[in-house]
């Protein structure tokens, strides 16, 4: 892991189009500000975790269902 | 036409229309950027099937899982979607299904441009909503916001 020091109003370029800006730091909390291309998406890591687990959650079930059986259920939705 | 072959599926048919662009990826599957968008029949569902990888999803239309749901989408996802106006895009939760029923995320809706062909699964950030959120049993839409 790379560690930097910084102090407020500097900023970390990350490749060549990712700029990480401290803006100010309140007791425990260090506030950061970002700049990144339109497709990368700056989240909180928890958030992003909790995403990925549920997508993945998502994706295996259809994996491990029969196509028959995932219609029937899909089909049933609406049917009731 | 193309085809997908699917291990699931069988062999799906589709045409250049109903691929979309995910130029930011899906989380968790994030190397894979292009999915076809199909409708299956006999149902509201779709499926969201990776053109090269066995990787699929299936996706609800929003307003047939819930009432009462909103969000702002920021500038940034305008930009990437290449959308002329925020009413240019469908909303889609994706579908989760457990043994005791179905669920959808209603934290992290797909959102589809059918005019760029471009998507990407965006993830509200101010508001709490649920990740795993039951689908009524019935087949009726539920009230999201008679509950928060």
């Amino acid at each position: 892991m790379l560690v930097l020091r910084r102090k407020i109003g500097e900023s970390v370029v990350i490749g060549n189009n990712i700029q990480v800006q401290i803006l100010g730091i309140e007791g425990d909390q260090i506030k950061l500000g970002f700049v990144a291309p339109k497709d990368v998406q700056v989240l909180r890591q928890e958030l992003y975790q909790e995403i990925v687990a549920e997508n993945m959650a998502a994706k295996e079930q259809t994996g491990q269902l029969q196509q028959e059986q995932i219609l029937n259920l899909l089909k049933n939705y609406r049917s009731t | 036409m193309r085809q997908i072959n699917s291990k699931t599926y069988g062999t799906l048919e589709l045409d250049d229309s109903q691929i979309y662009k995910f130029e930011a990826g899906i989380p968790g599957v994030s190397n894979i950027s292009e999915y076809a968008f199909l409708p299956m029949e006999g149902t509201p569902f779709f499926l969201l099937h990776a053109l090269e990888e066995e990787v699929s999803f299936f996706l609800l239309p929003v307003q047939e899982a819930v009432v009462d749901y909103s969000f702002q989408i920021t500038d940034d996802i305008i930009e990437l979607l290449a959308l002329n106006s925020p009413d240019d895009v469908g909303v889609m939760v994706v579908v989760n299904i457990q043994e005791e029923g179905l669920y959808v995320n209603l934290l992290a809706p797909v959102l589809l441009s059918p005019y760029s062909h471009k998507g990407c699964q965006y993830i509200i950030k101010d508001q709490k909503l649920p990740v795993r959120y039951p689908l009524n049993p019935e087949g009726g839409r539920l009230n999201v916001g008679a509950e928060t």
